[in-house]
């Protein structure tokens, strides 16, 4: 075919051929294939959508108004936008019914409407859906759309011709083109630049097609290609050079090289031309128009035959020189011509947006190995900026797959780029994604591959760490979405192994750590706080670290500890020299974690609060920068001057020093009193004052005191209840006796207390472990006609009597409790209670069918009990109380020789702490504790029958759901005596358990290393502690005291 | 890794500076070379290191000869002239005549002490002890090497010999550090390979898990460029898939391995059914 020779063409052709379709771009941004939008009409859209995507539609609905008053014919416009708004939240139906009242569902506004909603579907990734109205858009109008629409119908056809290229339904974007085409008759010259660009980007699809299709098929694409070809090369425009590079393509794929090449190198000075016009107004205008330049197919296909010469002469064991000449260029005068690797680079480099910048890549790459093999040492440079660009338009193809939810397309896409960008910024932008893929698609092992090796490879890297901690993050978060809370830990745990540095790892560790602090798992968020305060002291959650991680302490009973973190908090307030307001509250809760440490450390607690009284007993204190502060600063203050008063009235040593320091409370209570007569602490210390007065034998002075009480306070329950008040003091400055001839008098029924007084005394005697006087109360009322005393006195003197190991008349008050108020709401505590005694009687019984039965009683009194429980957690409290009953029947049995029900009874509590470990939910923090109470209490009983591989596997699913649990060292020591075990057996160990100190195959670990550590965990080191796998560093008091720094707390400590 | 071809580039990985730590406390020979301050000051003549102080002695010859003390922490760098004897060990070495080179790189290190060419010197002799079967000597060198430019521990050239040297010592933990220093910081290549050896390590004490997550299948899953170690990884994925009875994944990496690397040894293992590792 002979082509005619163009010597000059068209730069406005070129210009006007700029053209650009952005598939899925809202109005205001996107360009159009034909016609556009008013620009001020534009630009106010813009405005508007950008304010809804601030989550602002009130201000966006005004410039939407504003748009319809001064723009009347942006009305659709603006319906399309707030159509698109409701159609981000899902509110499919809503947008449907919008259209359904459009009065002519033919009219632009209309259409413009359901595409909006094709749009919104496909977003959603329904697909078949954004098709369908597109479809029904095609057959709407099968020939020429009217006039009217004719633009919106082009740019329309034109959008969803890309949307299938996304979708890589080729075929169905070949039909849009041929739509497209067919709604631009020759005879509409004011359309035809848009008709040749139509046919251009028909023809590169076709030559697309081609390549991949089987003969016949590709016979057929090749035949509408020359077709194509022949058409746009009567006019000296962009599309001519591209019907040149088209035509050539052809030559090629039918396997005409010569043809092919000399086709290009007749029109080359004019392609070259035309591709650096397009440059110079890309820079010009900013728009991506080499996309447009014919020279990137061009330069391909001479890269493609250059190679395949190349290989075909390597497979004949052809001249080296000439193969080199071919892959990479003749040297002469020291610079190269464009062999194959140069061709394919400058296309993967300078034109990334086209569709052969892909292939170029993998090309080149070919080339390259190629080369290397043949001793050749390759250096290729491309600028960063360029190197973002390319990197980016080779992913893209790939995460729209991840996008379309095309996840294991999205895999082959993500793999083949990172092939070749392996570790750029962009690289750990995706591989997240990847793992996200594998999640998806079910691959585990694979996900987990992907996202350690984000981890690990990624953490050290200066520029990308961030990057890739987001990324490990965003993996974790994927496992969270999808509820798997087991994989999402694994991933956190990975997080903060190695990326200490983050700007992220601080915060997360505080969320961590308030998480389980809202479920109660104090120990397992205390272990998240003190990660925040040992490694970040600079950040902004330290002090917050510190004061949650003294809560967490407190709440666990561990006081010691907690008194070392405030300690280290109050020090970090005093840094930097300003006072701060926190300083008072801080300093308070050190004086009472002091406090509960017992009365060896009273004399700590008293100096702390002398202290306070100190600081704040000035109203114009540094402390205080706004009147909250001084409000809370001011409660401080007296409650301080109360608890220096009792903290004075319960020092008791040396006896002969006992009554001056009663004295002195007596001071300082009076003080409080007179400074704060209306103080929430003024009954209580007035109360307090009487007893102390009446202990100092100054009846005059405790009458007073006890009448200013009843006087000034008359309806606090100090004044009400003196006489309870008095005992309770006595019992808190340790002269029991003195207290018990108090409640006796109060229990004796002496007329002025009423059964609700004496229930609510010895309750709380009770709850302080004064079982005896609070029986006495119990039984004085037991007798009561009201329910709501008798009820819980049966209960609390069962309780009572229990705890003095009276054990058969507490199983009767219990009893009778349970057939009295069969639904009564103490059942469950009851038959928790009936258990305990049921077990220690049954201990004592020898005889096997009194035995029997008194087991069976409290079988009976649980199975009751799980009747009326509803809550998970209670019922997960009456399951593990099964297993221990039948846990402590086992024992009975087997002190008293029943071998065979021992037996049974072992069997019986394994099943039922196995039922809740395996079926109870653990992600339910009532529950949470039970199960793994039941790990702890079944361990021992799968041990001693020998089952060990269960104790391997219990221990494996124990570390999974109870990370850092308390009882992880319980887990590995088990574990660790089932391996040596099944070793000395000569079994298989399995694996999966961490930290034991067995290896599964014996080696030469063991051996100290240079650093003096043995090769395996759970050996000690050389500082005498044990290493993660062993027991935690205990010092004994005296050493841990001193070894915590700075003053021991309490010791020395003198008022 | 071939050690010949490793021992070719040595010296581009351990000469790289002054070896800033003092080890041993042996006296160097008098060298005629420059001190090179950080001051930029220099200072020529006869140079001896002092380990006891850590300082170099200088003595300028002249009508008097002038000693002055130079403390290590002064000094950027030694510029002295390669030791006679230096480039023949080297040569012997790459050439596997390791019993030739040996006391020569011995001698060298003792009288280069801290004068660049120590190292030089102890990275042969690195190559040479390992060919000798000596592991520990090896590893002594691979030490004083890497105390000198860290960066080596993770270097091409260095690497593989330092971890076959912890390997054949025992020292399971420290080469354990070492491979997942190199695994997050090396080149690629290097990573590549210390992935695969981690993967080892793993599948001998019966992880097979970690052996795929951390060696085998992170290497053929996302270090598809380091194409040299393509065949192993995916040869030892599809045993270690197979020890985890995950046979679909073994299959999909024994296709991948006769596909993509039919005329490798590891494809004609797995044609032959031998066992590898």
């Amino acid at each position: 075919m002979a082509v005619t020779r163009i010597s000059a063409w068209s730069r406005r052709a070129v210009a006007g051929a700029v053209l650009a379709a952005c598939a899925f771009a809202p109005p205001s941004s996107g360009k159009d294939l034909a016609g556009g939008v008013d620009p001020a009409v534009k630009l106010e859209i813009q405005y508007a959508e950008g304010l809804q995507k601030w989550g602002m539609p009130d201000y966006a609905q005004i410039v939407l108004d504003r748009l319809r008053a001064r723009h009347p014919e942006a009305e659709g416009l603006v319906k399309v936008i707030a159509v698109e708004g409701m159609l981000q939240l899902g509110r499919f139906d809503e947008v449907r019914a919008i259209i359904a009242r459009e009065p002519d569902q033919n009219s632009q506004g209309a259409w413009a409407l359901k595409l909006a909603l094709a749009d919104g579907y496909y977003a959603w990734g329904e697909y078949g859906k954004a098709r369908a109205i597109y479809d029904s858009l095609l057959e709407a109008f099968p020939k020429q759309p009217p006039a009217g629409l004719k633009d919106f119908f082009l740019n329309s056809v034109y959008k969803y011709a890309q949307m299938q290229l996304l979708l890589n339904d080729r075929k169905g974007a070949l039909n849009a083109y041929k739509r497209l085409e067919q709604a631009i008759p020759r005879e509409d010259e004011e359309r035809q630049h848009i008709r040749r660009q139509v046919q251009g980007e028909t023809g590169d699809l076709l030559v697309n097609m081609a390549e991949g299709a089987d003969p016949k098929d590709r016979a057929a694409y090749l035949k509408q290609v020359r077709d194509i070809a022949n058409q746009l090369m009567w006019v000296q425009d962009l599309w001519f050079g591209k019907s040149i590079v088209m035509l050539a393509h052809v030559e090629m794929i039918e396997g005409n090289l010569d043809k092919a090449q000399s086709l290009i190198d007749e029109f080359a000075s004019q392609l070259i031309q035309m591709d650096e016009t397009l440059r110079q107004q890309e820079a010009e205008t900013d728009e991506p128009l080499s996309k447009l330049s014919p020279m990137a197919e061009c330069r391909y296909m001479l890269g493609v035959m250059m190679q395949d010469k190349a290989e075909r002469l390597m497979a004949a064991n052809g001249p080296r020189e000439q193969i080199i000449t071919l892959l990479a260029g003749k040297l002469r005068g020291g610079a190269r011509s464009n062999g194959a690797l140069q061709h394919f680079y400058t296309v993967f480099a300078k034109y990334p947006e086209t569709s052969w910048a892909a292939d170029a890549g993998t090309r080149a790459e070919q080339v390259r190995q190629a080369l290397i093999k043949m001793g050749a040492e390759i250096k290729i440079t491309i600028d960063p900026e360029q190197m973002t660009r390319i990197q980016r338009m080779q992913f893209q193809g790939a995460r729209a797959l991840f996008n379309q939810q095309r996840f294991a397309e999205a895999v082959e896409g993500y793999l083949k780029v990172l092939g070749l960008f392996p570790e750029q910024e962009m690289s750990v932008k995706v591989l997240p994604e990847l793992a996200e893929c594998y999640i998806e698609t079910g691959e585990e092992i694979y996900a987990q591959t992907v996202t350690r090796y984000l981890a690990e490879r990624f953490a050290r890297h200066p520029a990308l760490m961030v990057d890739a901690g987001d990324g490990v993050v965003n993996v974790a978060e994927a496992y969270g979405v999808r509820k798997r809370p087991v994989e999402r830990e694994e991933a956190y745990d990975l997080f903060f192994a190695h990326f200490k540095d983050h700007p992220r790892t601080a915060g997360i560790l505080f969320r961590f750590g308030d998480k389980l602090s809202l479920q109660k798992d104090y120990a397992a968020a205390l272990k998240y706080y003190a990660q925040v305060a040992e490694n970040y002291p600079d950040s902004p959650l330290y002090l917050d670290a510190l004061s949650k991680m003294a809560y967490c302490q407190s709440e666990m009973g561990e006081h010691m500890a907690e008194v070392k973190t405030l300690d280290l908090y109050a020090k970090a307030l005093e840094k930097g020299g300003r006072p701060r307001p926190e300083a008072a509250a801080v300093k308070f809760r050190l004086a009472g974690a002091y406090r509960k440490l017992g009365p060896k450390y009273l004399p700590s607690a008293l100096n702390r609060y002398i202290e306070l009284v100190q600081m704040l007993s000035d109203p114009k204190n540094p402390y205080q920068a706004s009147a909250e502060d001084a409000e809370r600063n001011r409660t401080i203050l007296e409650a301080s001057m109360f608890q220096k008063g009792i903290c004075y009235s319960m020092l008791d040593a040396p006896p002969e020093k006992a009554p001056g320091y009663r004295a002195l409370a007596v001071r300082s209570l009076e003080e409080l009193v007179q400074a704060s007569p209306k103080s929430q602490f003024a009954p209580a210390a007035l109360s307090r004052i009487g007893t102390l007065y009446t202990v100092l034998e100054k009846p005059a002075e405790a009458q007073a005191a006890f009448r200013r009480l009843q006087q000034d306070h008359p309806d606090t329950p100090e004044a009400r209840n003196a006489d309870f008040m008095l005992g309770t003091i006595l019992l808190e400055m340790n002269m029991r006796q003195q207290a018990i001839t108090v409640f006796k008098r109060m229990f004796s029924g002496e007329g002025r207390f009423s059964e609700g007084q004496i229930l609510s005394a010895a309750t709380e005697l009770l709850k302080a472990g004064e079982n005896e006087i609070a029986l006495e109360g119990f039984q004085r009322i037991v007798g009561s006609r009201e329910r709501g005393v008798r009820e819980p006195a049966l209960l609390r003197k069962g309780k009572a009597l229990v705890a003095l190991k009276r054990f058969a008349e507490g199983l009767e008050a219990l009893e009778s409790l349970m057939s009295e108020f069969p639904q009564s709401g103490f059942t469950v505590e009851a038959s928790l209670r009936i258990s305990t005694a049921c077990s220690e009687l049954g201990r004592e019984e020898s005889d096997p069918a009194r035995r029997f039965a008194v087991y069976n009683r409290a079988v009976d009194a649980i199975n009751r009990a799980r009747r009326f429980a509803k809550e998970p957690g209670v019922r997960a409290r009456l399951d593990l109380e099964v297993g221990r009953l039948y846990a402590r029947k086992a024992e009975a049995e087997r002190k008293f020789g029943a071998k065979d029900k021992a037996e049974e009874a072992t069997d019986n509590a394994m099943a039922s702490y196995q039922s809740l470990m395996l079926l109870a939910d653990a992600t339910d923090p009532e529950v949470r504790p039970h199960i793994e109470d039941a790990y702890n209490e079944c361990w021992p009983l799968v041990i001693a029958r020998e089952r060990w591989e269960d104790v391997i596997h219990d221990a494996v699913s124990y570390q999974k759901m109870f990370r850092g649990g308390k009882y992880a060292l319980e887990a590995r020591k088990w574990a660790g005596q089932a391996q040596r075990a099944l070793l000395s057996a000569g079994k298989k160990v399995p694996g999966g358990v961490e930290g034991t100190d067995v290896t599964v195959a014996t080696d030469e670990a063991g051996k100290p290393d240079e650093a003096g550590k043995t090769a395996d965990a759970g050996k000690p080191d050389e500082a005498g502690k044990t290493n993660e796998a062993g027991a935690t560093n205990e010092l004994p008091p005296a050493e841990r005291a001193a070894a915590a720094g700075g003053a021991a707390p309490g010791e020395g400590d003198a008022p | 890794m071939n050690m010949q071809a490793s021992a070719r580039r040595i010296w581009k990985g351990v000469a790289c500076g002054l070896v800033l730590a003092a080890a041993a406390t042996a006296f160097g020979a008098d060298v005629e070379g420059v001190i090179v301050k950080k001051d930029s000051g220099r200072l020529a003549g006869a140079i001896r290191y002092l380990a006891s102080s850590k300082e170099y002695l200088v003595t300028s010859r002249g009508a008097r000869d002038v000693t002055l003390r130079v403390p290590l922490d002064q000094v950027a760098r030694v510029e002295v002239p390669p030791p006679p004897g230096l480039g023949e060990a080297a040569r012997a070495v790459r050439g596997g005549q390791y019993g030739a080179a040996v006391p020569v790189l011995e001698n060298i290190m003792k009288d280069y002490r801290m004068m660049q060419h120590d190292v030089t010197a102890a990275g042969y002799l690195a190559f040479a002890y390992m060919g000798m079967n000596q592991p520990e000597k090896a590893l002594e060198m691979c030490r004083r090497v890497i105390e000198g430019n860290p960066d080596a521990a993770v270097s091409a050239e260095m690497a593989p010999i330092y971890w076959q040297a912890l390997l054949k010592a025992g020292q399971d933990a420290t080469l354990r550090k070492a491979l997942d220093d190199a695994a997050a910081r090396g080149d690629r290549a290097t990573a590549a390979r210390a992935q695969l050896m981690r993967g080892d390590l793993e599948a001998k004490n019966g992880r097979h898990k970690e052996a795929l997550v951390d060696g085998y299948l992170r290497t053929a899953l996302l270090f598809r460029d380091v194409k040299e170690v393509q065949p192993e990884a995916l040869f030892k994925a599809a045993q270690s898939f197979d020890q985890l009875e995950q046979h679909p994944y073994a299959e999909r990496m024994r296709k991948e391995l006769l596909a993509k690397y039919p005329n490798d040894e590891y494809s004609r293992r797995l044609a032959s059914g031998t066992p590898g590792g």
